[in-house]
């Protein structure tokens, strides 16, 4: 290695790396500008709008049923997610009541997919690491996941399954098969991937120490999800500021403090166990509900009151929000959504410099970061 | 630390004239141009340290951009909401970057969209769209010129 | 009849006409292919080869990238079809897989990567976006599908297309190279 530094203190001239847009281990369309000295990067411009589609430019031009397929195209590895912060947003305005069982379809759906995002999420950290064989059995596990949705509502990843005023259908009996091949297969699949990855000394020694993100600068940058409590703020909207039905449950939030890579791979690796038991229950509080009405009576033209209405929800990749500023007519005035992963990000030029540039192949896996939300 | 009727309270006796608690709404606050920066570092150091969202809606007819800010609170999840209007003829407003490191990002978005300029933003630039890109897209006069690569194909 | 002279196994001089040790020469290629010899031209071969050892090109734009990840996972296992190996680098693949929205950003890379790729090349455009600009085709940043930018051969319909809608789409990129006479896939439906 050469150690030996000119005379500016470095150790080549200063050079600049394009990283992305098409890289494979930038989960997308990221890119990113580094100053490298040698090895070392000393700076970073992260680039987006790869992938701006104009979202809510377009909403503005459609009703709101039509503009709900568009949230799931956000943040595309969890759709039902996405669609619930537009549609509490929207039943803010139009000052409609859930009924009980339809607000637990919505929670126990969103909860599934907070598992496959999750899946998805380790995976592709521990395939841009260069293993590959860790990323097959996240995906096998996220198949399980994915046909529950299958055959709740026959979409395998964009489901538009809540709807304004409920979801769109009940629980049938396909569902309760998919569902029990997933109860059967998540504990394995979780006992092996702590076998297969906690305690591997490549994996230690590209995540232990790197990124490290402390809870002022976590805060101070506006993470949220996962990154946030991996850094020890305790912070989770389900608990917090709860919707939904979250309060009837004892929603139970790991916290890490060391918030480096690994911290925020173990993380999530913890979350996974509660969202488990989390689905546990509330299909069995669903199972205990009284067969019901899964809509409520809302109009079949929504032209909800003037006003704006924000809500806030917790996706698998952070806190996910949504303004509606309505006019009283068919289609929104102005729709916006604070996507978590493009405030997650905000903080790379911040914890990047010093490290080698395999190092930043690993900071932006941990974050687990995706593009359509990002760039919106 | 302060909760919602505590914020209510410290509004009332520092912000009296400058901040309107907006009526029949769960913490809301029209906030005068000149009192932005201000409050926002009162809520910060009254515990907001999480500024959840920054963002605009253009009301055309009336004539102003509506500026909406999402301050959170970490320790019991309260969120306010700070509501700022701006003439559409001369968008300025002070950037609260020094209060919270996030809102450059959601600055910069809220610029490239509308192009209401921060004043004494460390880096305004475009952040989605790239630089060339004309007009600002999200306000309600602008209209797209779709060029060959863009539009819906016309049917013969 | 096909002519049945045979410039390979020339008549045995000396044989009775009608011998049956002179078959050879009275088979028609239906019939050596039965015994295991064949004929063809060698670009035919070429696009034999070609058709079961397909390089994409590991290239992922939004939602249908995901789609494309899984269908090279365990369940729907890609590798079968001999599709398997994504190359990171353009100048090492052959089929270029448009998976998702391109947006006038990102245009000028996508030519890029195009141009960069070596011929001979394919692309296969994966979901409504990358058709005709999908659900987002009115935008100000969205490019109206990949054929503005790259020549398209395939067309995977579906928002994102399920895996199984992929193989297929790859299945009939197959087909364009085993046979490229046919203009257009005809399908039996009943």
């Amino acid at each position: 290695m050469n150690t030996e530094t000119n005379k500016q203190g470095r150790y080549s001239e200063v050079y600049q790396l394009n990283f992305g847009p098409q890289h494979p281990s930038t989960h997308g369309v990221l890119h990113m500008l580094v100053e490298m000295d040698g090895e070392t990067c000393i700076g970073v411009d992260t680039k987006i709008g790869y992938l701006h589609r104009g979202m809510e430019k377009l909403l503005e031009s459609r009703t709101y049923l039509q503009g709900l397929p568009y949230t799931d195209r956000l943040d595309y590895l969890a759709g039902v997610n996405n669609n619930l912060p537009y549609v509490l947003a929207v039943e803010k305005l139009l000052g409609v009541e859930v009924p009980a069982r339809a607000s637990l379809l919505r929670m126990l759906t969103c909860e599934i997919m907070r598992l496959a995002s999750y899946m998805v999420g380790v995976g592709i950290y521990i395939m841009d690491l260069g293993a590959v064989s860790g990323v097959f059995y996240p995906f096998q596990e996220r198949e399980y996941a994915l046909d529950c949705m299958s055959a709740l509502c026959g979409a395998r990843m964009t489901q538009s399954y809540i709807r304004y005023g409920g979801v769109q259908a009940d629980i049938n009996e396909e569902f309760d098969v998919a569902y029990q091949k997933l109860v059967a297969e998540t504990p394995r699949f979780i006992e092996m991937y702590h076998k297969l990855v906690d305690e591997n000394e490549i994996f230690l020694r590209r995540t232990k120490g790197i990124g490290v993100i402390s809870a002022e600068d976590a805060m101070d940058y506006a993470l949220t999800g996962p990154n946030l409590r991996a850094s020890g703020v305790d912070y989770d909207l389900r608990r917090d500021a709860p919707y939904c039905l979250y309060d009837r449950f004892k929603i139970e939030v790991p916290v890490l403090t060391a918030g480096d890579c690994y911290a925020r791979y173990v993380q999530r690796m913890l979350e996974v166990e509660k969202i488990f038991q989390l689905i546990k229950e509330i299909y069995a509080a669903l199972k205990e509900e009284p067969a019901g009405e899964i809509m409520a009576k809302i109009p079949k033209v929504l032209k909800p009151a003037a006003g704006e209405a924000y809500a806030q929800t917790e996706n698998p990749k952070g806190i996910m929000g949504c303004l509606v500023a309505s006019e009283g007519k068919l289609n929104p005035l102005r729709v916006h959504f604070r996507r978590p992963s493009f405030d997650n990000i905000a903080i790379f030029e911040k914890i990047m410099p010093g490290h080698k540039v395999a190092d930043l192949v690993s900071i932006i896996a941990s974050f687990d970061i995706v593009l359509g939300e990002i760039d919106g | 630390m302060l909760n919602k009727q505590e914020v209510a309270a410290m509004v009332q006796q520092k912000f009296r004239l400058m901040v309107e608690p907006l009526p029949d709404t769960d913490c809301e606050y029209k906030v005068d141009l000149m009192t932005l920066v201000p409050l926002c570092r009162e809520l910060k150091a009254g515990g907001y340290a999480f500024l959840a969202d920054i963002t605009a809606v253009d009301y055309l007819e009336q004539g102003y951009f509506r500026l909406l800010y999402q301050v959170c609170n970490y320790q019991n999840g309260d969120t306010i909401t700070l509501k700022v209007d701006v003439s559409r003829e001369e968008p300025v407003v002070e950037s609260v970057c020094p209060v919270w490191a996030a809102a450059n990002w959601l600055e910069r978005e809220v610029y490239d969209m509308f192009g209401i300029v921060f004043k004494n933003h460390p880096r305004l630039e475009r952040i989605l769209l790239w630089e060339g890109f004309e007009g600002w897209p999200l306000r309600k006069d602008y209209v797209h010129q779709p060029n060959k690569y863009q539009g819906r194909r016309q049917l013969d | 009849m096909a002519l049945k002279t045979n410039i390979l196994f020339p008549r045995r001089v000396g044989m009775p006409e009608g011998d049956p040790a002179n078959t050879h020469d009275l088979l028609t290629p239906e019939e050596l292919e039965s015994r295991g010899i064949l004929f063809t031209s060698l670009d035919k071969l070429f696009r034999w080869g070609t058709g079961w050892s397909l390089w994409p090109l590991q290239f992922g734009l939004a939602c249908c990238a995901i789609e494309m990840i899984c269908t090279t996972q365990t369940r729907f296992d890609m590798s079968r079809f001999g599709f398997e190996v994504f190359r990171n680098s353009p100048r090492q693949a052959d089929v270029m897989l448009v998976a998702g929205t391109i947006t006038e950003k990102m245009r000028p890379s996508v030519e890029l990567l195009y141009h960069q790729m070596p011929e001979p090349k394919w692309v296969i455009a994966i979901g409504s976006c990358a058709i005709s600009g999908g659900p987002f085709v009115d935008s100000y940043a969205v490019v109206a599908g990949a054929d503005k930018v790259v020549p398209v051969d395939v067309y995977i319909p579906g928002c994102p297309p399920r895996p199984e809608a992929i193989i297929d789409g790859m299945l009939q990129l197959k087909a364009k190279l085993r046979h490229p006479e046919r203009q257009k896939v005809v399908r039996d439906v009943k």
